[in-house]
């Protein structure tokens, strides 16, 4: 299964450069990859950003609760400011984007598995890498980090939100507490996470959907596997990627 | 193609094509050719093995041994990039349709040409309306698959599979779920393509009407193995009572049932 | 595909020679692109070394027919091998287009 995995991910890595426009090549199938970013990416958008909106409230009043023992209520920034854009954007729109269209591209390729219409594209001659997986990864890899930019601006909004209103802080003092807080590093990481994750979550679901076997059923049981795989390798990649992040930066 | 590019005298050779299911074995050295411009009628009962045969001829599945050559080349040790390139000259009706659901009827067809070649889309626009008139589906260009019948997938599907062109059509069931009329319709289309432009096909069919209408070759599948082969003439006088109970359509004969009367009442009375 | 052009009583006479298919059909459009554009008011096309056309080569034809009819030009095909022939006939091309087995008698019918 890993070796098909495997085998699958480059075949679509090397499709992804062998027909880059860099190589002059008739290219990307470029309709097919801006339907994919816009099923993938923009409608994820509204869910995305409410998760983000809710997990930036909830951050402030946790961190409230504690920073007000030490009587530091102004930290609430600080908090919330790194740990939107270093940890809680990228994770929580990884988990918005497995469970929304992770799951949408494994049930659809597997549909299509089911209804003969991947050997139909055999068949004709068509590498069906290069006509379905490679849109849906590329759309992946490029839209994760779009909508983790996305869900931090919203989160951090929240945070501030919620600690202007219902914390009392001053509003100017909660702004410049968190650019203080913050380095480029903590942005690119978060950046550098979501490319990982799009990359993980594009492959997987491709490869679950391209395996599916038996009918309806199959397509159910592989869509369920997806989801379970994609979450327990994104979690996986954000621990060995905090850490390489921790020692190496 | 034009006839003299031909390499060898048959379009479709298949040796020895052998293949099991776990302890099933579906194809039982199954052997026979083609030559260019023919039409090979397959039958056989339902679930004998007619679509994994074609399945392996046309190299999606890979059989446990034996040889299928296509035009004289040996086609089930390929690797994925010379296959797709024999495949070029295949056309393929699916025994469903197997049609993109996401796209309409009319860029079902087109996809073959655009995917494969640099054709303006016009161009291809133009081929579709070509081809959809040649399965009696001018004008539908623009509705999905969920839009119309089953009869009418099928024939879409086979406007798709004419859509580059092809020396070799492979068709599976094309005529089950159709009406007489778009039967005789389809039948004719076959017999033209072969006979005007040289086309070989291979047709997998129950309809025994339209199978000895326009067979020039037919085999018979039973249990794995063919029991019969030759022109209609000399199947409908083989005298093998398996093949007449089958040509006849009579329900009594030397044809297994799944579990004979018996045993059914049997295994219904069982605690 | 190989297209030679020269004129014959004004009117230009095209000839093709090897295999139209979808490799060469877009050839073939560029070359009568501009012919549709300057509104050639008549046109041979001589088909005697043709040996195979495919469906995109019709479509080719049929694009070009097209844009005649909405200038009121006149397009002939003359010396159509039988099989090339039957490829007209399967989609019913040969009551569109005016075949002929000569090219004198497709200047005869231009010219008529
Ligand atoms: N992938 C597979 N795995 C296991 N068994 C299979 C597989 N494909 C086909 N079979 C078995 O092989 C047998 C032949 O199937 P096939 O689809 O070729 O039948 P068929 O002759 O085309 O029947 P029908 O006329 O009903 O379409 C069936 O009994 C089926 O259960
Ligand atoms: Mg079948």
């Amino acid at each position: 299964m890993l070796r098909a995995y495997t085998e699958l991910s480059l075949q679509a890595f090397a499709s992804i450069f062998a027909h880059s426009p860099l190589f002059g090549q008739r290219g990307w199938r470029l309709s097919a990859l801006f339907d994919q970013m816009v099923a993938i990416g923009v409608a994820s958008m509204p869910t995305v950003g409410l998760a983000n909106f809710l997990l930036g409230i909830v951050l402030a009043i946790q961190g409230a609760g504690q920073f007000e023992k030490l009587g530091a209520t102004d930290m609430v920034a600080n908090l919330v400011a790194f740990s939107v854009l270093r940890e809680i954007g990228p994770l929580i729109t990884a988990v918005i984007v497995i469970g929304r269209s992770g799951s949408a591209i494994t049930a659809e390729l597997g549909t299509m598995k089911v209804a003969e219409e991947i050997e139909a594209l055999n068949v004709m001659g068509i590498d069906p890498v290069k006509y379905l997986v490679v849109p849906r990864l590329l759309a992946m890899i490029l839209m994760m980090p779009v909508l983790t930019v996305l869900g931090e601006g919203v989160g951090l909004f929240a945070g501030w939100l919620i600690s202007v209103t219902a914390l009392h802080l001053n509003p100017i003092f909660y702004v410049s507490n968190s650019i203080d807080a913050v380095e480029q590093k903590d942005l690119f990481s978060g950046l550098l996470k979501a490319l990982f994750f799009g990359a993980a979550v594009g492959t997987v679901a491709c490869y679950y959907g391209m395996q599916v076997e038996g009918g309806a059923e199959g397509v159910g049981k592989a869509t369920t596997k997806s989801v379970v795989t994609c979450l327990t390798t994104m979690l996986a990649m954000d621990a060995l990627l905090t850490t390489l992040i921790y020692f190496v930066l | 193609m034009s006839e003299t590019k031909h390499k060898s005298p048959y379009a479709l050779e298949v040796r020895g094509l052998t293949r099991s299911f776990g302890k099933r074995k579906v194809l039982d050295n199954v052997s026979f050719q083609v030559k260019h411009g023919e039409i090979l009628i397959i039958m056989g009962g339902s679930g004998c093995g007619m679509s994994t045969l074609l399945r392996h001829i046309i190299g999606s599945l890979k059989p446990d041994a034996g040889e299928v050559y296509i035009d004289g080349t040996e086609i089930t040790k390929l690797n994925d990039l010379e296959l797709a390139k024999v495949r070029k000259r295949f056309g393929m009706l699916f025994q469903t349709g197997a049609l993109f659901n996401s796209l309409t009827v009319g860029e079902n067809v087109a996809l073959p040409i655009l995917e494969s070649s640099d054709v303006a889309p016009h161009i291809a626009e133009l081929v579709v309306k070509l081809k959809l008139e040649l399965v009696g589906l001018t004008g539908f260009e623009h509705l999905k698959p969920a839009q119309i019948s089953g009869g009418m997938k099928k024939r879409v599907g086979m406007a798709r599979a004419l859509a580059l062109d092809p020396d070799l059509l492979f068709c599976d069931e094309p005529t089950a779920g159709l009406d007489p009329v778009m039967t005789a319709v389809i039948d004719t289309l076959t017999v033209d393509l072969t006979k005007k432009l040289g086309l070989s096909a291979v047709v997998v069919t129950h309809d025994m009407t339209s199978a000895f209408r326009i067979a020039t070759q037919m085999i018979f599948l039973f249990e794995g193995k063919v029991i019969a082969a030759g022109t209609p003439e000399e199947i409908k006088a083989n005298p093998n009572p398996i093949l007449q109970q089958f040509i006849n359509g009579d329900a009594d004969g030397p044809i297994p049932l799944k579990l004979s009367k018996d045993d059914y009442l049997k295994r219904l009375l069982q605690a | 595909m190989q297209i030679t052009e020269r004129t014959e009583e004004n009117i230009p006479i095209i000839s093709i020679s090897g295999d139209i298919d979808l490799e060469s059909s877009p050839k073939l459009r560029a070359f009568l692109k501009p012919k549709s554009s300057q509104k050639t008011p008549k046109l041979l096309l001589d088909f005697g070394g043709v040996n195979y056309i495919d469906s995109s080569g019709l479509a080719t034809l049929i694009e070009y027919f097209q844009a005649v009819q909405s200038f009121g030009g006149k397009l002939t095909l003359a010396s159509l091998s039988p099989r090339v022939k039957n490829v007209f006939e399967i989609v019913r091309l040969e009551q569109i287009f005016s075949l002929h087995p000569d090219v004198p008698s497709a200047l005869a019918a231009l010219k008529a």
